[in-house]
């Protein structure tokens, strides 16, 4: 198979911060799309620096952290571009706290990348676009445990261009939720990681 | 009441209803006539519509009355209504009111309830008319002139009412730009938010003056009997269209963005890692502005803690008076004792500098960060933090390069070469590859803790300098796990991909590229440079590994995990068989023979026939094929005692091999 044509989930890799914090997150989301679709998915994801344009390969990048975020210009270049060109960034606050520092100054650098993030409507093509979320983006067992801001946050923001989702941005600590071994979702009823698969089809199909 | 008074009472009710009838079409219509010229911006929709209701009214009039409405005729009518006065009003008429069956009559039936039914029936469609020009009054009415200060009436001005025009436009106050006067612009760039002011020449009347921008109307006022408008720079370009009677203009208006501030921090300059915090940290930076900035300041960020538990502390230090200059500098100290920053905290530090901007909020522009951090106690024990001078793969791998090319050529010129000469070339360039093989097996075993003198150990149980003694042979396999055991195997693997320890990654390429450099001298020293190239390739591959293998990443890698789609998705290894029954060997060209023979024999129409028949077969075959020899035998005797044999037919065929030749008719059996 051409690898081209493979899925492949990219963790974005920047200067500052710890990009790494989530580090099982790809192997579940991978594995999410392998279980619940038919989509032709590379077995690992890969690792791209946010500054290289390695990043236009990729529909779909992942980016998370704790820690104050801070682009170089190489970075906030690149990451221009990227959106530009029809790519999806999806960032995740670990902190899941809107009073920390990751979330003012993931905000304040995605606003400078890609324009103001709004909230996102319930019935954004997002929450449909594989699995149906009637509620908006699920809630995660961080939030509902009062780690954090003590908050359920009841929507994703993003910026868009035109009809088109650019950033996807979230509070709710996806990146805690799903940062397990892809082999413990035996043990959930319900699995946490189908708003992946929304996100992925999401990526691939706008 | 007489028969004759209520005819004519009903002849003048009649008229007034044809009077009523008339109005109401004739409203109806004007209403629908005016609305609809209004929303289609006709300025004499009022005229259109009353003429409208004239012509109706007249018309409806005209019809009604225009054959009179005789006493006759209104009896008729009532007749028509009520017709169980059985023409006794026109009786009456006729006979005159006398007529005491025509009183009888007129007074039995309910003459007015009837004709009433009739007046309100008659009246249905005028009311629905009426009703219709009701409703078209909600349609919108185009849009009229702007917002007129004085309603002079309508007076002609031969003279251009938007030519010349006088531009003038006014900053807003935090830029302190002068005002600006464009004469009779065509086009207008200006700071966003600057207000534009329009005059036009004096006019007598605001009247026919429109002034709009993207279909909404600007209002326009008279000032000293000129026209004028004033509206303020939108963020995005307009265009202003201005029209008067025949007379049109666009004004375009283009807005300038205010900048943000460009902020450059200069100290520190890079990131810096501290082993104690202690003394003060200097601040500089520079901010450029467009307009002048307002105000500039530094901002840190320190973070605490690791793993999942992080803290922050931010603070704002002051970067001095800016002076509303466009361009700034700030500076500031910061003392790290007083920050009691703990070892692994990170501080980020950077310059940000606010714009005056009154107009869409101060613009804000910040510098790049910059990180300083405390080293950890035990950090300096266990990472190298600092960048290790090159490794001497380096150099091996570009000798090997060379071998490469050099051999290459050798392998060109073969041909050309008499034998000694060969050797002596190829000779050379394995004495070339030997040193490189020396090169590398002191980076390895170095390494491995053993002495770097070199190619006594013997992993690779090569033979060795005839001088020194042969050491017991190592697998490679033996000669890592011994090299992890040289090491403080207990340390976790730092920064390293997949399952393999630093000394495994790194030592296990260059071991291979060792071995394949002992294969390549062997090949050379023999004169046989073509086959020496294949485990060149080898080592080149196997160092270029080994070089990829030595970038360490401090911050580390996750960890890898494999996911077997093929498992997620229930697809399974196991093929499965396609059946149990092992497939028929094939029929020989004496099988076929004899399937066909047995198929001709069952053709008989004599049972006794076919039996005998069916007895020669066997004994034909009984000593090559006794299986269905033996078949053929209970065949037959199904057959001489003429019962079904058709099961014995199938074993016979089944035993003979194969399937049944096909054929397009089989002649029915028959028992005798």
């Amino acid at each position: 198979m051409n690898r081209m044509s493979e899925f492949v989930f990219v963790t974005a890799q920047y200067e500052s911060g710890d990009w790494e914090s989530a580090p099982l997150v790809p192997a579940n989301v991978i594995d999410s799309i392998a279980r619940y679709t038919e989509i032709p998915v590379a077995p690992v994801g890969r690792v791209v620096p946010l500054g290289s344009t390695e990043l236009f390969r990729y529909p779909l990048v992942f980016l998370t952290g704790h820690l104050p975020v801070r682009f170089t210009s190489d970075e906030r270049q690149t990451l221009s571009t990227y959106l530009a060109r029809g790519g999806l960034l999806f960032v995740d606050d670990h902190n899941h706290d809107v009073d920390g520092m990751f979330h003012k100054t993931a905000v304040e650098e995605l606003q400078r990348v890609a324009g103001p993030l709004v909230k996102l409507p319930k019935n954004h093509a997002l929450y449909r676009s594989h699995f149906v979320f009637e509620d908006g983006p699920p809630n995660t067992s961080h939030e509902l445990n009062g780690w954090g801001d003590n908050l359920l946050h009841p929507y994703l923001m993003g910026a868009s261009r035109g009809e088109r989702l650019s950033v996807l941005y979230s509070n709710k600590d996806y990146s805690s939720e799903w940062n397990f071994h892809p082999d413990n979702k035996r043990f959930y009823s319900v699995d946490n990681t189908r708003f992946a698969v929304n996100l992925v089809v999401y990526a691939l199909t706008h | 009441m007489s028969t004759i008074a209520a005819v004519t009472t009903w002849q003048r009710r009649l008229a007034g209803v044809a009077v009523v009838n008339a109005v109401l079409l004739a409203t109806g219509a004007g209403l629908t006539v005016f609305a609809v010229s209004r929303a289609a911006g006709l300025g004499f929709a009022t005229v259109l519509g009353l003429l409208t209701a004239v012509v109706v009214m007249g018309v409806v009039l005209v019809r009604a009355f225009g054959k009179g409405f005789s006493v006759q005729q209104v009896a008729l009518w009532l007749e028509e209504r009520a017709p169980g006065l059985r023409y006794a009003l026109v009786s009456a008429l006729h006979d005159g009111p006398s007529s005491a069956w025509c009183a009888e009559q007129v007074a039995r039936v309910p003459v007015d309830a009837a004709a009433w039914q009739g007046v309100r029936r008659a009246l249905r469609w005028p009311g629905v008319v009426l009703a219709l020009g009701a409703v078209s009054l909600l349609l919108p009415a185009a849009p009229q002139s702007g917002t007129r200060a004085s309603s002079f009436p309508f007076s002609a001005s031969p003279a251009a009412v938007l030519t010349p025009l006088r531009v003038r436009v006014t900053a807003p106050g935090y830029a302190k730009l002068p005002v600006r006067d464009l004469g009779d612009a065509r086009q207008v760039r200006a700071l966003a938010g600057s207000l534009v002011s329009i005059d036009g020449p004096v006019v007598d009347s605001l009247r026919d003056l429109v002034v709009s921008t993207e279909g909404a109307s600007i209002p326009v006022r008279l000032d000293d009997g000129r026209w004028r408008v004033a509206l303020t720079m939108d963020t995005v370009p307009r265009v202003i269209a201005m029209r008067h009677r025949r007379e049109q203009r666009l004004l375009i208006l283009e807005p300038v963005r205010d900048s943000a501030p460009v902020v450059t921090i200069d100290l520190p300059a890079s990131d810096t890692v501290l082993r104690v915090a202690e003394g003060t940290l200097a601040l500089r930076a520079t901010a450029l502005d467009d307009f002048g900035v307002r105000e500039a300041w530094f901002e840190y960020i320190i973070t605490s803690g690791e793993g999942e538990r992080f803290t922050f502390r931010t603070a704002r230090l002051p970067g001095g008076a800016t002076g509303g200059r466009t361009s700034t500098s700030l500076s500031a100290s910061l003392s790290l004792a007083s920050l009691q920053l703990l070892p692994g905290d990170v501080m980020h530090v950077r310059a940000l500098a606010e714009d005056g901007s009154t107009v869409h909020g101060p613009g804000r522009g910040a510098s790049d960060t910059r990180s300083v951090r405390i080293a950890r106690l035990g950090e300096y024990d266990s990472v190298a933090v600092d960048a290790a001078p090159p490794a001497r793969a380096d150099s091996a791998l570009l000798s090997q390069r060379m071998i490469i090319n050099l051999t290459e050529a050798l392998v060109k010129r073969v041909a050309r070469l008499t034998k000694p000469q060969l050797l002596a070339e190829s000779g050379r360039l394995s004495r070339d590859q030997a040193r490189l093989r020396k090169v590398v097996s002191d980076v390895v075993f170095s390494r491995l803790g053993d002495n770097p003198g070199g190619e006594h150990f013997h992993g690779d149980g090569h033979s060795h300098q005839e001088s020194e003694p042969l050491a017991r042979a190592l697998t490679p396999e033996e000669l890592l796990k011994a090299a992890e055991r040289a090491t403080d195997s207990r340390s976790e693997p730092l920064d390293f991909a997949h399952d393999e320890t630093p000394v495994v990654a790194i030592n296990r390429p260059l071991l291979e590229a060792y071995n394949a450099m002992w294969e390549a001298g062997r090949s050379l020293d023999a004169g046989e440079p073509r086959a020496a190239l294949p485990p060149m390739y080898v080592a080149l591959a196997a160092i270029q590994k080994a070089r990829a293998a030595e970038r360490l990443y401090l911050r580390g890698a996750s960890p890898r995990v494999v996911i077997d789609l093929a498992k997620v998705r229930l697809q399974g290894k196991d093929r499965g068989r396609d059946a149990l029954m092992p497939a028929r060997t094939p029929r020989s060209a004496d099988r076929a023979v004899l399937w066909q023979r047995l198929g001709q024999i069952l053709q008989l129409e004599s049972a006794a026939a076919a039996a005998d028949s069916v007895l020669l077969l066997r004994i034909g075959i009984l000593a090559e094929y006794p299986a269905p020899a033996a078949g053929l035998d209970s065949l037959a005797a199904l057959l001489r005692e003429g019962r079904d044999a058709t099961l014995q037919v199938m074993r016979v065929r089944r035993a003979l091999g194969g399937q049944r030749p096909v054929a397009d008719s089989v002649a029915a059996w028959v028992i005798p």
